[in-house]
């Protein structure tokens, strides 16, 4: 069930160092506003920390959420690089609006469309990307993987929802949204080892593994990276065809080739298409791993 | 892909003739087999004669366990060799502290050798990826680049891998296996990929499917990774391993250095027989003996590769080869086989390893006498199943 946003006028009074407070999204346990402060735009977070004695276990999730909040601000904090997002003026605070308990923090204010709206118009519209546009796309995705990854972290969501693209042409495509990222150095956060958080038509294969803890690195991210490019670039997903059930979903991403890129596009050079083909490996062995080799890869090709 | 010759006891000029009739572009020298001095000689003459070829030193760090044994056939490497090699326990190398040490004593050593890139030393993977030995080979590989790059030496190092042919067979192990060296930190430029089998003549052992497969897609992972691999002793696999994106194979003149094989060091179990002349031939992706060749080459052509090295082969000899000849005929019809192969994309590729190797089974369709055991066609089944499971392993579509 969404969450049900708190009270805007004891938001207001909260944070008074916010002015022109809009409502953008909600979902799950998240509401986020645009917000003004000192004369630019950031984006407020809200974080609902459930306590309904009806959770099951609902210390472990409360942990859980806190943990999440924490580790996304420091993953940020770390990977201070133009393709992520960047913190904002409010550092995480918990507070408490309507007896409800909340995690509050802000980000930059992305001005620009997301992935996922982008590839609804451009199907509409008929209108897929070209691409030096793609390449774009993928070099960001991949900046932001390896930056992560130095810093020890997968950011496990990556998805058109979860990619902003701006006018900016030096900071075309901003990734965001660290709420699952997974440490390789840290504790799980997750209570049940099994359970991988994530957008299932986004997720790698090895992440519906039980011991996935045990193996999974940045070449997950990989993945989601090249499904993200394979649908801006196509606007379908490369192995889903159309909404089934969650066991349906799963068991095709584990066992059907993704369709080849450039059977889909034909105008897109091989070489591009071979790498996005390549990261939609199942076994993470057989993905590329020299995202420095890639990058360049990309800065070469026409 | 190149060919490398595989060094071993009794080269005389073998190597050096292969290098300056450019049928190899390198050589791997055993120092079981050379004296120190010996092995100086060697490089310094190649350096000199053939400056193109690629002069590569394995230090054979793989025998560490049977240095102290008694019997053990170690050759030189019990005496000229000690400055990086002696008695090791397993308990010993798995401190990280032994292993760094190993490292640095056998990459100090090549450092003062006239070789063109340099092979850091392992232990070989016996039985499973998940072993005590494989946490040991994971340090070697982990720390290698590291302690080459200490060591300011432009030259390129190779890390050596060495598996069995059992622990190839476990897929999921395998994949691990071969996904953490591709996250290496620090990343040395190849991969020195042996495979060792139980006995140094197992045929049977290199090409069961499930050996061809995984040794392609070590290969073929690898090389994706960027690595540039070298596949030592790989002999008549390696147009296949070329396919699947080795950038190197390496046979020698005996059948232990076809396959690579820790009893070749071990105390021997008895008397060696010197080895009937054999003729490699490209179509039936096999060498018969020359008596076979001689009562097939006129009845059935096909065998015969029409390459220069063919006429070492004389038929009014009855196809004995002339001393030296049976190396070099290997070695051309190998480079060969490895130039029409082991081109083009994976995809192409495997495509025409798969038609030679039902060529291979029509030729061979067509032959009436009696033949060797060894050079019959039963190798033949193996690799075209290797193929497919290789192509089903690393996702390629192979009908495409």
């Amino acid at each position: 069930m969404p969450i049900i946003p708190p009270d805007i006028d004891l938001v207001r009074q909260q944070f008074p160092q916010f002015s022109d407070l809009n409502e953008l999204a909600s979902g799950g346990f998240k509401v986020v506003y645009r917000v003004e402060t000192a004369g630019r735009a950031e984006a407020l977070k809200l974080i609902e920390i459930p306590n309904d004695p009806e959770i099951e276990d609902v210390e472990a999730f409360r942990n859980e959420m806190f943990g999440r909040t924490k580790r996304e601000i420091e993953a940020l904090e770390k990977c201070a690089i133009p393709e992520l997002v960047k913190l904002g003026v409010l550092r995480p605070v918990r507070v408490t609006l309507g007896g409800r308990e909340f995690v509050a923090y802000s980000e930059e204010f992305l001005d620009g469309p997301s992935l996922s709206q982008l590839i609804r118009e451009n199907r509409v519209a008929n209108r897929p990307p070209g691409e030096p546009e793609l390449k774009m796309l993928m070099r960001a995705g991949l900046k932001t993987i390896k930056e992560l990854w130095r810093n020890g972290y997968i950011h496990r969501d990556i998805k058109p929802l979860n990619v902003v693209k701006l006018g900016v042409p030096d900071r075309r495509f901003v990734f965001l949204d660290l709420g699952i990222a997974f440490s390789v150095i840290e504790s799980s956060l997750t209570p049940n080892p099994a359970q991988a958080p994530g957008t299932l038509p986004y997720m790698a294969p090895e992440m519906f593994t039980a011991d996935f803890r045990q193996h999974v690195d940045f070449k997950s991210d990989l993945y989601s990276l090249a499904v993200t490019v394979y649908m801006y670039a196509c606007h379908r997903h490369p192995i889903l065809e159309r909404p089934e059930n969650e066991f349906q979903t799963v068991s095709r991403l584990l066992r059907q080739r993704a369709i080849p890129l450039r059977s889909v596009r034909p105008a897109l050079s091989a070489p591009f298409c071979s790498l996005v083909d390549q990261m939609l490996r199942k076994q993470p062995a057989l993905r590329p791993s020299n995202i420095t080799a890639m990058l360049a890869q990309m800065e070469e090709q026409p | 892909m190149k060919l490398y010759a595989q060094h071993g006891a009794l080269d005389g000029d073998k190597s050096l003739r292969g290098a300056q009739q450019n049928l190899i572009e390198g050589i791997i020298y055993s120092p079981r087999d050379l004296t120190l001095d010996g092995l100086r000689g060697k490089l310094r003459d190649v350096a000199s004669t053939c400056p193109t070829t690629s002069r590569l030193f394995d230090p054979q760090f793989y025998t560490c366990f049977l240095a102290d044994e008694e019997d053990a056939r170690l050759g030189y490497l019990a005496t000229d060799y000690t400055a990086y090699l002696g008695k090791r326990r397993r308990a010993q190398l798995e401190r990280e502290s032994q292993v760094r040490s190993d490292l640095e004593s056998a990459l100090n050593f090549q450092r003062q050798l006239a070789v063109t890139a340099i092979i850091a030393p392992n232990v070989l993977i016996p039985r499973s990826f998940n072993s005590i030995e494989a946490v040991i080979a994971k340090n070697f590989i982990r720390y290698a680049a590291e302690t080459w790059s200490g060591l300011k030496d432009p030259r390129e190092l190779y890390a050596t891998v060495a598996i069995s042919s059992q622990a190839l067979r476990e897929r999921r192990e395998l994949f691990e296996f071969l996904n953490e060296i591709t996250l290496l930190e620090e990343r040395p430029a190849g991969i020195y990929l042996l495979v060792a089998t139980p006995t140094a003549d197992a045929r049977y052992d290199m090409f069961d499917p499930y050996v061809v497969g995984g040794y392609m897609l070590a290969n073929h992972v690898l090389a994706l990774n960027g690595f540039s691999v070298i596949n030592g002793y790989s002999d008549l696999l390696s147009p296949f391993l070329g396919a699947a994106g080795g950038a190197v194979g390496a046979t020698g003149w005996w059948s232990n250095l076809r396959s690579f094989s820790l009893e070749r060091f071990e105390p021997s179990a008895g008397m060696a027989r010197r080895p009937r002349p054999r003729y490699l031939s490209m179509n039936l992706l096999n060498r018969i003996t020359h008596f076979e060749l001689h009562a097939l080459r006129n009845r059935l052509p096909g065998v015969l590769n029409g390459l220069a090295t063919d006429a070492g082969y004389p038929a009014d000899s009855g196809s004995l080869p002339d001393a030296g000849a049976e190396m070099l005929q290997s070695w051309e019809a190998l480079k060969t086989l490895m130039q029409r192969l082991a081109t083009g994309e994976t995809t192409e590729a495997l495509a025409k390893c798969k038609e030679a190797v039902e060529r291979a089974g029509r030729l061979y369709d067509n032959i009436t006498i009696q033949l060797d055991q060894k050079s019959k066609d039963d190798h033949l089944e193996g690799l075209h199943a290797g193929l497919t499971q290789f192509a089903t392993l690393a996702e390629i579509d192979s009908t495409a």
